[in-house]
């Protein structure tokens, strides 16, 4: 096959453009010296030890994935609801409806920051932990709604009917063959939520408070103040709890592959 | 009295439009009914009411004596085979065909040996493991009539179920449904477009359009006798005369009744001669164009008032621009109302 130069060439650029940066924190996280520096000084695993150490890290890093479990959790539940509405009992405001369910994601994260902060803050008074939870829904709700609404709408309505017929009743039929079926969808609608919610720095900005810190937003405050390679080693963890994640998914969807495969050859 | 008895059926979501209009439709014990027509006819939403997927505005369905109108579907205890086979692709094969008996709350050992026997009837067996997706179209067809049927359904309904598959698995597919219809001695209600598929399995046959039912009569008579200019033309009828175009024409019209407002005949039943014999029910005409069969000669006549197409299998071959003789026997017309 002809392969050209040229394209190889920009493959490549970009590959490193990519991976380096990411390279680079993985190398200098490891590094004796207390300033993110090359070359190396000597091969150290004092960051990593101090990232737990530090309580505001450990603390924010819980304060996250409790946060990101949750509201993920909750707007999976949310978009399931909402795309069933939409896709089983279409209106004239179907449409209307699914763009101003998707507006979320279109609006800057630092205006739905601020607006839920004088809103939920300052004028309702709500406790901390509930308006980050309500704020994050509102981050990661959208692709709750898109992904498991196109899901939806592409399965076999008569499926459902066929359910009915067989001897089921409507809740039933939903719960026992299009629920199985929304499986992926609804898996991968949650790792979105999820990352989204882990990583969102705006609207946690306006919502934490005292006793209350986001790791993404921790984070930026100790590169603020200290230069030391501490954030490259929680960075290293954090890609690492990623690949992990992504190894385990993998592994179990092929497995479920694999499964079928092997029944086909019989 | 059927054993199903549709009757005054309305299907209507304004009111003003009305899908299905006062239908009626007797289904009798272990036959196997088609509803035939074009598409949008109303023969698939006729199945849904049946079925209790879809509610009439008004009328009423009976079946065996229980007054099922407001039944809802999942007690209606009917097996339904769709035209996407609707399969669930998460479960194998033999899940999928014991779905209505585990939800039947039947004890294991039960559901393994109605299964296997499904199975069996079905031709499908050794395929129990698969998931839909590792089937042919033949298959999946096969294993959704066995999920339908395990259940030992009251009445089985068939909506256009071998529209997917290719002209030859067609073929053998309606003639497996037939054999397993007939093994079982299941009531079937069959919806289909294709008329030939219809007629070649069907006890009885529903012609429907806009609607409603236009004639509902054995295959055969619906192809001798049939009701409307529509069906005789749906079913090969190519010649019609009004009455007074019979009556210049000599053809005998005692056999009219108040109503009839029409008469045809098939191209192949009129009697094609040569010139000099004329009579009653007989008219002279000029052979215009000739087209050649393989087994017969079509030829398009002219007569005085309109052109007619006769098949013509004898011997005798008549060349373009020859006068013959046109005898319409008496016992081939057909008389219409509509």
């Amino acid at each position: 096959m002809y392969k050209h130069r040229l394209i190889t060439i920009i493959a490549w650029v970009t590959l490193v453009f990519i991976f380096l940066p990411l390279l680079l924190i993985v190398i200098t996280s490891f590094n004796s010296a207390d300033t993110i520096t090359l070359p190396l000084e000597g091969f150290s695993l004092q960051w990593f030890v101090k990232v737990f150490k530090s309580r505001s890290l450990v603390q924010s890093f819980k304060n996250s994935l409790v946060l990101a479990l949750v509201s993920s959790s909750i707007g999976i539940v949310f978009g399931l609801f909402t795309s069933v509405a939409l896709v089983k009992r279409p209106g004239k405001f179907s449409n209307l409806l699914l763009s101003l369910f998707l507006s979320p994601s279109l609006i800057p994260g630092i205006v739905i920051g601020y607006v839920l902060f004088r809103f939920l803050v300052v004028q309702l008074q709500l406790p901390l932990t509930f308006s980050l939870i309500l704020g994050h829904l509102l981050v990661v709700m959208p692709y709750s709604v898109r992904i498991i609404c196109a899901s939806l709408k592409n399965i076999d309505e008569s499926m459902e009917e066929a359910a009915r017929t067989l001897g089921c009743t409507s809740s039933m039929a939903f719960v026992k063959v299009v629920l199985p079926n929304l499986r992926p969808a609804i898996i991968s609608a949650f790792m979105l939520s999820f990352i989204n919610s882990f990583n969102n720095i705006p609207v946690s900005m306006y919502l934490k408070g005292p006793g209350m810190n986001t790791l993404p937003y921790a984070m930026m405050n100790h590169i603020e103040y200290n230069y030391d390679p501490t954030v490259s080693a929680l960075s290293v963890m954090l890609m690492g709890m990623t690949l992990l994640f992504m190894f385990v998914m993998d592994r179990s969807m092929s497995a479920q592959r694999q499964k079928s495969k092997t029944v086909c050859g019989e | 009295m059927g054993f199903g008895e549709l009757r005054h059926i309305d299907v209507s979501y304004d009111k003003k439009n009305f899908i299905l209009q006062d239908l009626s439709l007797d289904i009798n014990k272990g036959e196997l009914l088609s509803l035939l027509g074009p598409s949008g006819c109303g023969k698939t939403t006729t199945l849904r009411v049946i079925a209790g997927l879809i509610e009439a505005s008004a009328g009423t369905f009976v079946l065996d004596g229980v007054d099922m109108t407001h039944t809802p579907v999942h007690k209606r205890d009917f097996g339904m085979v769709f035209q996407s086979y609707a399969l669930f692709p998460h479960l194998t094969v033999y899940e999928n065909i014991a779905f209505g008996l585990r939800l039947r709350k039947l004890d294991e050992a039960t559901i393994k040996k109605q299964v296997g026997k499904i199975v069996d009837i079905c031709d499908i067996a050794g395929f129990e493991k698969r998931f839909p997706k590792q089937l042919s179209g033949g298959q999946r067809q096969r294993v959704a009539l066995a999920r339908a049927l395990v259940i030992e359904p009251k009445l089985l309904l068939l909506d256009e179920p071998l529209s997917n598959l290719d002209a030859q698995l067609r073929l053998q597919m309606r003639t497996s449904i037939k054999r397993i219809q007939q093994e079982l001695g299941i009531s079937t209600v069959f919806v289909t477009h294709d008329q030939e598929e219809c007629f070649s399995i069907s006890d009885r046959v529903a012609i429907m359009q806009k609607g409603k039912i236009e004639q509902c009569d054995s295959p055969e008579r619906i192809y001798s006798r049939p009701a409307t200019q529509m069906i005789a033309r749906f079913v090969g009828f190519k010649n019609f005369f009004t009455i007074e175009q019979a009556n210049q024409l000599r053809i005998a019209t005692d056999g009219a009744g108040q109503d009839t407002k029409m008469l045809c005949i098939r191209p192949e039943d009129i009697v094609l001669g040569a010139k000099e014999s004329s009579g009653l029910n007989s008219t002279v005409g000029t052979v215009e164009v000739r087209t050649y069969l393989g087994k017969a000669y079509q030829y398009e006549v002219k007569i005085p008032q309109a052109t007619v197409t006769v098949v013509n299998s004898e011997e005798t071959v008549f060349g373009v621009g020859e006068i013959v003789t046109l005898a319409f026997p008496r016992e081939k017309l057909v008389f219409l109302s509509r």
